[in-house]
């Protein structure tokens, strides 16, 4: 039964990596398989349809939109691993402390979390974009706002599970400081945990960012980010569906892909899988 | 006879090689009777208990005969196999707190056995279940409470009630004492030994266990096992008085009442069991012969066996 | 040597509607340079809190705590560090005594590190040196904690305490989720251990029959408090109140012949939400074959019933005396 599981596990992981290794070196390797400047505007070429020369044809502006899914990779993949990094680093840190200090820290700090999770998350976001005006940083600012308060749940629940197991007591009386016992041990126990969760919410917050930057409040039009370009291409979509299509088809394929990572992981990782042995 | 088995054996796959928790099984359970399964963690005792009543994981590979009431349990059936279980023969889990459903109250988790294979009515279960508490000596007015409310000697009781429910005529106890504190052991003890032998006709029981004080004031025979394969069988008096296999010997020595000598050496994994006889790098009497060809059982006296060449 | 004065811990929860509940309610024992105290009772009484609180993972609410004449309960953090390695503890759960994700090795190089006692090669060394001590092989150390057996990790945690050469060792029922030959491998160890490092240890146990082979004294504790306390050979000898005989009855001899005397020494039931706290008198009460109105009334005192012997009963004197014999039966109540 275990065994079956984890075969599954390893299959999910490998088609997630496979699937975001691709997306990784489209966007390193961008400027080598762009076959066009992705903000190279032809009028004359405007709107031709998936062809030879095109391959998913061209835009309302004439640009190669082939082009510019591969470099909408950098911005759309690059920002939702920054904003998904600075709320794993930033919950972890602020979740442990919480859980293992316990006492009128950990009653504060989890007051302050309970507010801000009774925000509605998109809409807060859009009021800091909103009242700072639209741009790259503020975006991150928004989708991090919230963002970390979700780790700081997860993490203080799981350290302080971890706190209890004997060798945390066992460091403390070995002659460990409480900084050493949060970094070396109860941090990286409560990590693989936290990782699999977070390779979850990478995929949402690649459509939070597409979302954003389709109502116009993330990144600007001409940067050739997916949710962007769904927006510029939003009033072709009865007469020239594929400038519409082939973003989309990038966002749903990226979330798909950190989507089976994660549960891969979180099937891997998975402390019964490593039992399998000792029947 | 009520439970034969021949030559029972039960292999797991791992990427390390077969894990094989039992191999070559031979018991004998007589009606009414007693028999204690004593061995270590990871000798194959609690294996053993699983493949009578068909619950291991599916990557289980079993051989062999379980033959209850001249029936072969292992080539039942599910549908006939589940008639059995419960009815017939049921089996008490080590460990209560994960055992019991937490969400469901002991009373519902025992009147929803007697419904399923009694087809009782909603009224006569619940009040069957009252009933079954009383038995095994919770006050009947705690039938609302749930597992995590109960203490750990309360839920074994829970437990055993739900082991009774139906009335088998096979109990399985899977180390019912262990982690519990001594005094409530000996009420455990007086309780299993009161649903068994005070009954009548007796009940019979597998008891599974690693505690041989346990073993001692329950048992009629004893069987012992070591590394997958009975060592040694007999009546539980003469096994105590004069066992012959050099690892009974030490488990008793072993034992905190007989002055806790220790035996040098650890457990073999069964994954890459020794060859030969799998206790002979333990073994203060091992020779040579030991090392290669691996012992039989040989009979010495009435029902008395043992596996071991220098008995 | 150390010494336990009136100690209490009061565990309180919640942060708007306090509830607390008194889990030790004034411990009071000395242990000798080089000896074994036995701390038993059921789980519950308040063991583990004394042992939690004499290496000083737990503070005490009251009392004091002295290791050498020097009080820990006192000391500033900066000298009680000093201190610290000194004082070690082996916990009952050894599945859980380790950090999952390291080797054996980084587990026992661990106290070193921390107390800057090696570093480098020598770190190597010492934790070769310590595997062999405990009886285990070199190439244990490249294991996982989940790829050894409980009774490994336990040698393991052994070897890992001997680093800082402790004076004194809260030995937490460091076998209770062992098998019995497995036991008797790791309590064997222990002793031969503190015969050639020389510590003072103190030994927790729900088993009297285990504590035995182990203490040179032994206190029986329920409910917070110690019922009875003496020498090894007295408690067994003659026990004197009730709840330590109970226990010494609820021993199960691996003899068939024994009698099942068990049969006879059970105790009164007790349901758990009985609170004692508002009942006053003897904790012991409500399971006590014995019980008579002075018990419900008064909370009996420490009394010294023989030389070295101290018993918390009103009723000791009146109870018929009672012999254990070496092989730990017992036939009473």
């Amino acid at each position: 039964m275990y065994i079956l599981e984890v075969t599954r596990g390893k299959k999910m992981l490998l088609t997630g990596s496979i699937l975001i290794f691709g997306f990784m070196a489209l966007a390193v390797f961008a400027p080598f398989i762009a076959p066009y400047d992705p903000d190279d505007v032809k009028v004359e070429k405007r709107l031709l349809p998936p062809g030879e020369h095109h391959l998913m044809g061209t835009d309302g502006f004439g640009r190669d939109i082939f082009s510019r899914v591969v470099f909408g990779t950098r911005y759309s993949l690059f920002l939702a691993l920054v904003v998904v990094s600075i709320n794993l680093l930033l919950g972890l840190m602020v979740g442990s402390i919480a859980g293992y200090f316990g006492g009128l820290i950990d009653e504060l700090i989890m007051r302050i979390v309970d507010i801000l999770l009774a925000f509605p998350n998109i809409i807060l976001a859009l009021c800091i974009v909103g009242v700072l005006g639209p741009s790259i940083q503020n975006l991150i600012l928004a989708l991090v706002a919230l963002g970390w308060v979700g780790y700081t749940r997860v993490s203080r629940g799981l350290v302080l599970s971890i706190k209890e197991q004997g060798f945390i007591g066992a460091a403390k009386a070995l002659g460990g400081s409480n900084m050493y016992i949060i970094m070396r041990h109860i941090i990286p126990n409560a990590f693989p945990p936290l990782l699999v969760l977070a390779t979850l919410h990478v995929s949402h917050t690649i459509l939070s960012i597409a979302a954003l930057s389709f109502l116009g409040l993330g990144v600007q039009a001409p940067t050739p980010e997916w949710g962007a370009m769904l927006s510029e291409g939003k009033q072709f979509i009865f007469t020239h569906p594929h400038v519409m299509i082939f973003p989309g088809v990038a966002i749903t394929l990226s979330v798909l892909s950190f989507n089976l990572l994660g549960e891969g992981l979180r099937d891997v990782l998975d402390p019964r899988a490593r039992e399998v042995l000792n029947v | 006879m009520l439970l034969k088995i021949t030559n029972l054996r039960v292999y797991f796959k791992s990427a390390d090689g077969f894990v094989k928790a039992a191999d070559g099984v031979d018991l004998e359970l007589y009606p009414g009777e007693i028999l204690g399964l004593v061995g270590e963690t990871g000798s194959g005792k609690t294996v053993l208990g699983l493949a009578i009543t068909r619950l291991l994981p599916k990557t289980a590979a079993v051989s062999g005969e379980v033959l209850y009431r001249g029936q072969n349990l292992l080539a039942l059936p599910e549908e006939e196999m589940r008639k059995v279980r419960g009815r017939q023969v049921s089996m008490i889990f080590q460990n209560p707190l994960s055992s019991l459903n937490p969400a469901l109250s002991i009373g519902e988790q025992i009147a929803e056995v007697l419904r399923e294979h009694q087809g009782l009515k909603r009224k006569a279960a619940w009040q069957r279940a009252g009933e079954l508490l009383e038995l095994t000596g919770i006050p009947a007015k705690w039938i609302r409470s749930y597992p995590h409310e109960l203490s750990g000697g309360m839920r074994q009781r829970a437990m055993i009630a739900i082991g009774l429910a139906c009335a088998p005529s096979l109990l399985i106890a899977d180390e019912p004492t262990r982690g519990l504190d001594v005094t409530i052991q000996v009420q455990i003890v007086e309780l299993l030994h009161a649903v068994t032998k005070g009954v009548s006709p007796p009940r019979s029981m597998l008891l599974i266990t690693h505690d041989l004080g346990v073993a001692a004031a329950l048992t009629d025979r004893l069987a012992v096992m070591y590394a997958g394969k009975i060592v040694e069988y007999g009546r539980t008096g003469e096994v105590f008085r004069n066992p012959r296999h050099p690892y009974t010997r030490a488990l008793l020595d072993s034992h905190p009442s007989n002055g806790l000598i220790a035996t040098k050496g650890f457990s073999p994994s069964l994954i890459n069991l020794p060859p030969g006889c799998s206790f002979h790098p333990r073994c203060k009497k091992a020779r040579k012969k030991c090392a290669h060809e691996p012992p039989l059982v040989q009979r010495i006296g009435m029902d008395h066996g043992v596996r071991c060449f220098y008995a | 040597m150390l010494e336990v004065v009136g100690i209490k811990k009061v565990f309180t929860s919640g942060i708007f509607c306090r509830r607390s509940i008194e889990v030790v309610r004034g411990v009071s024992f000395r242990v000798n340079k080089g000896q074994t105290l036995g701390l038993v009772g059921e789980s519950g009484c308040g063991k583990t809190t004394v042992g939690k609180m004499i290496v000083r993972l737990i503070e005490p609410t009251a009392g004091r705590i002295l290791f050498n004449g020097i009080e820990l309960t006192r000391l500033d953090p900066r000298k009680l560090r000093k201190l610290r390695p000194k004082i070690q503890i082996i916990f009952q759960d050894p599945d859980m005594a380790f950090n999952p994700r390291w080797k054996i090795r980084d587990s026992l190089g661990e106290p070193f590190k921390l107390n800057r006692l090696a570093r480098g090669k020598e770190i190597i060394d010492r934790v070769l040196e310590l595997i062999e001590t405990v009886g285990l092989h070199p190439e244990h150390l490249n294991r996982y904690p989940f790829e050894l057996s409980g009774g490994q990790l336990q040698r393991v945690a052994l070897a890992r305490v001997l680093a800082l050469q402790p004076e004194l060792i809260v030995a937490d029922e460091p076998t209770s989720s062992l098998d019995v030959s497995v036991q008797a491998q790791v309590l064997t160890l222990l002793k031969e251990l503190q015969r050639r490092f020389q510590f003072t240890c103190v030994f927790i146990s729900h088993d009297l029959n285990v504590a035995r082979w182990m203490s040179d004294r032994i206190a029986v504790m329920y409910r917070g408090k110690i019922v009875e306390e003496g020498k090894t050979e007295s408690i067994f000898g003659s026990p004197r109140h009730p709840y330590t005989r109970a226990l010494l009855g609820a021993i199960l001899v691996p003899d068939p012949e024994a009698g099942r005397t068990w049969r006879v020494a059970s105790l009164n039931n007790v349901s758990p939400e009985v609170n004692l706290e508002k009942a006053g008198g003897c904790s012991f009460q409500d399971r006590c074959p014995h019980v008579e109105k002075i018990c419900r009334e008064k909370e009996p005192p420490l009394t010294v019933p023989a030389p070295d012997h101290r018993v918390a009963c009103h009723r000791f004197k009146d109870l018929v005396p009672v012999q254990a014999n070496v092989t730990g039966k017992v036939c009473f109540l």
